[in-house]
């Protein structure tokens, strides 16, 4: 059994890390096979309360990035800070607790045999009294309009029912950090915008969440405050979404979308008409109708 | 996708809600019961008519289905007709009277009476299982199993991780259910043909199955080991239980009936009182 | 090759409590060569019509027929075999039922269904070996198949130098284009594919289309259950709503999108491009909006519309 002194000394600040930080990552490197680096060296800072989106193509290194912070992967060289503690292997568990990761398979991260029995799994994870549970699951599944279904079996749910219930047990835990591993990939656009509505509630009712969103979607990207775009295991892009969308080559070259604002002037440019600088659709029909 | 698991049959009744490990623990005494030797064959007869009593009140109680049980009793009557026709054709040493004969071949009373028991406790064990899986949840049954093995985790056994595995298997079989019908019409659109053709291509039919099967398996499985480690799981610390049980009236009173009656069984099977010499009943000797 | 649905209807779990009705009196005919998009939500019985489609489900009631050939199994089937319509679930087969059985399994060849995440199909030890194996099972020879497979891995854009690679080693999207090989390499009439652009990144989804669109030139009809209407905009030219197991609209995608109450009842959003080609029609700019497929048709109308103007 670990003692309070144990846990105070494994959980101790790393002082070179500023006060306010969430993640910090230094010169991170991993690679899951010898010669091909999945990131390579990483470093960067999020602030506490941020909401950072990450995008990049498929095997930018983005789930990758996520599990690595998480620790539920060991990196090959390089630190991994948590609220200023380095993550070793004797205080990621502990570390773990602050963080929550949801993953995009909802079929592959619903544990339980009910949706109670899912929420309650993190719970029992985290050694809450089972007295104590009942209220929390209750609470949680209302959060995510879970509560009708809270005996219901995984195959009689649909997949965007699956991945609020995903939410819901990993809420349940009260993460400091929530990082979402492209949660809304494979569910239908009623899905993705419960998803992506529920990020931009939960961002309003707790402002010091910080929340990391790895998703393919450029509108949700606009929602956060920070956009850092991956590829080939490096960052290439970060900054306001106003800022980095404006990249647009770029982005293209790294198999990304553009905004249709963004689009469409680029277009227009090509066909002979520059209107410069655009950064939202009403701009762009504004100054088309002058 | 309807899948009920265990033939379980979901009504409310009072043996519904009994306790499982109550209902495991019936179970083993129940069995313990049936195999214990009463006396002399009329003895044994009475005792177990008396637990297909029982049985058939539980069974009429717990709204359990006698159909189930006809159906699995006769998807064993191969395995009855061999034994039957091996003790026929080998009959023990002391052999006793011959009740019959078919041809060349004696039949002793003493073969027909060893034949009986070994029918009638098959009746009875598949019945009392019958009850039991009807009446439990597949989760219900494997937190009684866990519980009922928790001294073996002080011998280093891991009963706990084990339980772990079990369940996540019971939870996972319908949706690997699910994925077997998609690969099945996946491959059904590629010409593949299940059920008819040379066998050459009935193997290559179940291996366009197995293996996306199995892949899709293991990819499964990383998955939701990285989601359980996510939500905090470590097999090797303690975790609190969301579903612990919850002692009612009934459950004491099932354990009550339970001790009596183990208690009762054992007393016959040790004493081995006659019922019908009591009774002052003569019935022929059979040897 | 014209499909027809007649009065098709689909109970699932017939006479059990999980009774559900997921097609209600459909009455469809996809004509030749038409790149045709099916719209709605989960559980709008767009895979369960799919499934229809090659006869690997076979509906409660009703008639579907693909170019004239008609699947008429059903009513004998329910006599004989109670609820089960499942084609690929079958038990005791009389010799008359396995030859009608033998007449929809060529059907399939006629039509090629892709299903969604169709990289999980795939089996064989190569990439070729894969893509060979559906023409192999409709009756051609190792050479023929082999052609029949080489054709259409070029089609999708994988060469030479994949043909005996392990599929298991190769990316999701190539995997996907595998998969998809697998069908087009039966030289179907008509391509069906459930989401095909499913968990694909933006450079992935444009080369899947584009390959569609290929094969579509080259005369193959297209169907294509659908989510993106960015998709159904740009390349199809017929739109079906679903919405609880019943045709709600049957029309083009440039009719769908202009009808604003419809579009504000359902669940739909009209494609962005759309959206702000009918701002700009109410601001005045007098955009064709018959010509808006995407970005790059619109930014010409607007030119055109300009140079108009400044005349």
């Amino acid at each position: 059994m670990r003692t309070k002194e144990k846990e105070a000394e494994l959980l101790k600040r790393d002082s070179t890390i500023p006060n306010d930080s969430a993640i910090a990552l230094d010169k991170l490197v991993f690679g899951y096979e010898r010669n091909l680096l999945n990131i390579n060296k990483i470093s960067i800072d999020i602030k506490k309360g941020q909401y950072v989106s990450v995008i990049g193509h498929n095997v930018s290194g983005k789930s990758t990035l996520a599990k690595l912070i998480d620790g539920i992967l060991v990196q090959n060289s390089g630190d991994i800070f948590i609220f200023g503690v380095k993550m070793t292997d004797a205080n990621a568990l502990l570390l773990r607790k602050d963080i929550g990761l949801v993953f995009q398979n909802p079929d592959s991260q619903f544990i339980g045999a009910t949706v109670r029995d899912d929420i309650a799994f993190g719970l029992e994870n985290s050694n809450i009294p089972s007295y104590e549970m009942d209220a929390i699951i209750r609470e949680c599944a209302k959060q995510v309009g879970m509560l009708d279904y809270l005996d219901s079996e995984p195959s009689s749910l649909s997949g965007g029912q699956k991945q609020r219930v995903a939410l819901a047990g990993v809420i349940a835990r009260k993460p400091k950090i929530l990082i979402m591993d492209e949660a809304g990939a494979m569910l239908d656009p009623k899905g993705k915008k419960s998803i992506r509505d529920f990020i931009k509630n939960t961002k309003e009712t707790e402002p010091d969440l910080t929340v990391l969103n790895i998703t393919h979607e450029i509108d949700e990207a606009y929602d956060s405050d920070r956009v850092i775009a991956l590829n080939g295991g490096k960052i290439v892009l970060d900054g306001s979404p106003k800022e980095v969308f404006t990249h647009d080559t770029l982005l293209k070259s790294i198999g990304l979308d553009i905004p249709f604002a963004n689009k469409l002037n680029n277009d227009l440019k090509g066909l002979g008409w520059d209107l410069g600088p655009i950064n939202s659709d009403e701009e762009l029909l504004n100054k088309l109708c002058r | 996708m309807n899948l009920t698991l265990g033939k379980y049959s979901p009504f409310n009744t009072v043996i519904h809600r009994l306790d499982s490990r109550i209902k495991l623990v019936s179970l083993i005494v129940f069995m313990v019961s049936v195999f214990l030797n009463y006396g002399s064959a009329y003895m044994n007869l009475v005792v177990y008519a008396g637990i297909f009593l029982i049985l058939f009140i539980i069974s009429l109680i717990g709204h359990v289905s006698f159909l189930q049980l006809f159906r699995s009793l006769k998807g064993l009557w191969v395995m009855v007709l061999f034994i039957l026709i091996l003790n026929l054709l080998l009959p023990g040493k002391t052999s006793g009277d011959i009740a019959f004969t078919i041809g060349s071949l004696n039949v002793y009373y003493l073969t027909i009476i060893n034949v009986s028991y070994i029918l009638v406790r098959l009746i009875l064990v598949m019945m009392m299982t019958n009850v039991f899986t009807s009446t439990t949840k597949p989760m219900e049954m494997t937190g009684a199993l866990e519980w009922l093995f928790y001294p073996l985790k002080f011998i280093g056994f891991p009963i706990h991780k084990i339980a772990m595995a079990i369940s996540l298997a019971l939870r996972f079989i319908p949706t690997l259910a699910e994925e077997t019908d998609k690969i099945m019409k996946a491959q059904a659109s590629r010409g593949v043909d299940f059920k008819q053709g040379k066998f050459k291509d009935k193997i290559k039919a179940i291996v366009s199955l197995i293996i996306p099967l199995f892949m899709s398996a293991f990819m499964t499985s990383g998955e939701l080991a990285d989601a359980m480690e996510a939500r905090g799981y470590d097999p090797n610390a303690k975790r609190t239980r969301y579903r612990a049980y919850r002692w009612s009236l009934k459950d004491t009173c099932g354990v009550i009936l339970s001790a009596l009656f183990l208690a009762g069984m054992i007393v016959l099977a040790v004493k081995q009182y006659d019922l019908f010499a009591l009774l002052n009943v003569s019935l022929p000797i059979l040897s | 090759m014209p499909i027809t649905l007649k009065n098709v209807n689909h109970i699932y779990d017939e006479g059990l409590p999980t009774q559900r009705m997921a097609l209600s009196d459909i009455n469809l005919i996809f004509e030749d060569h038409c790149f045709t998009a099916l719209i709605g939500e989960t559980g709008s019985g767009k895979s369960t019509l799919i499934q229809h489609l090659n006869g690997l489900l076979l509906p409660t009631s009703g008639i579907v027929s693909v170019n004239d050939y008609v699947i008429d199994m059903t009513l004998e089937y329910k006599k004989k075999h109670g609820q089960e319509t499942n084609v690929v679930d079958k038990r005791k087969m009389a010799k008359k039922h396995r030859k009608k059985l033998k007449e929809i399994k060529s059907l399939r060849k006629r039509v090629g269904l892709v299903f969604q995440f169709p990289e999980y199909q795939i089996f064989e030890e190569t990439v070729i070996k894969d893509v060979s194996y559906g023409p192999k099972n409709f009756g051609a020879t190792p050479d023929q198949a082999l052609q029949s497979a080489k054709r259409a891995l070029s089609l999708v854009g994988l060469d030479k130098s994949y043909y005996e690679r392990s599929p298991f080693e190769l990316s999701g999207g190539e995997k996907r284009r595998v998969a998809i090989a697998g069908i087009i390499a039966l030289n179907p009439d008509v391509l069906v594919l459930d989401e095909p652009t499913v968990g694909l990144d933006a450079a992935g989804e444009e080369m899947l289309m584009n390959l569609l669109t290929d094969i579509y030139k080259n005369g193959t009809s297209i169907i294509i259950a659908t989510h993106n209407m960015d998709v159904v905009l740009k390349y199809a030219n017929r739109a079906i709503v679903l919405d609880q197991g019943k045709i709600i609209k049957d029309t083009t995608p440039l009719i769908l999108f202009q009808n604003h109450d419809f579009i504000k009842q359902s669940s739909l959003l009209p494609p962005k491009v759309f959206s702000f080609a009918l701002s700009l029609k109410s601001k005045g700019f007098n955009i064709d909006l018959a010509r808006i497929k995407d970005t790059e048709t619109l930014a010409k109308e607007i030119m055109r519309v300009k140079n108009e103007a400044q005349k």
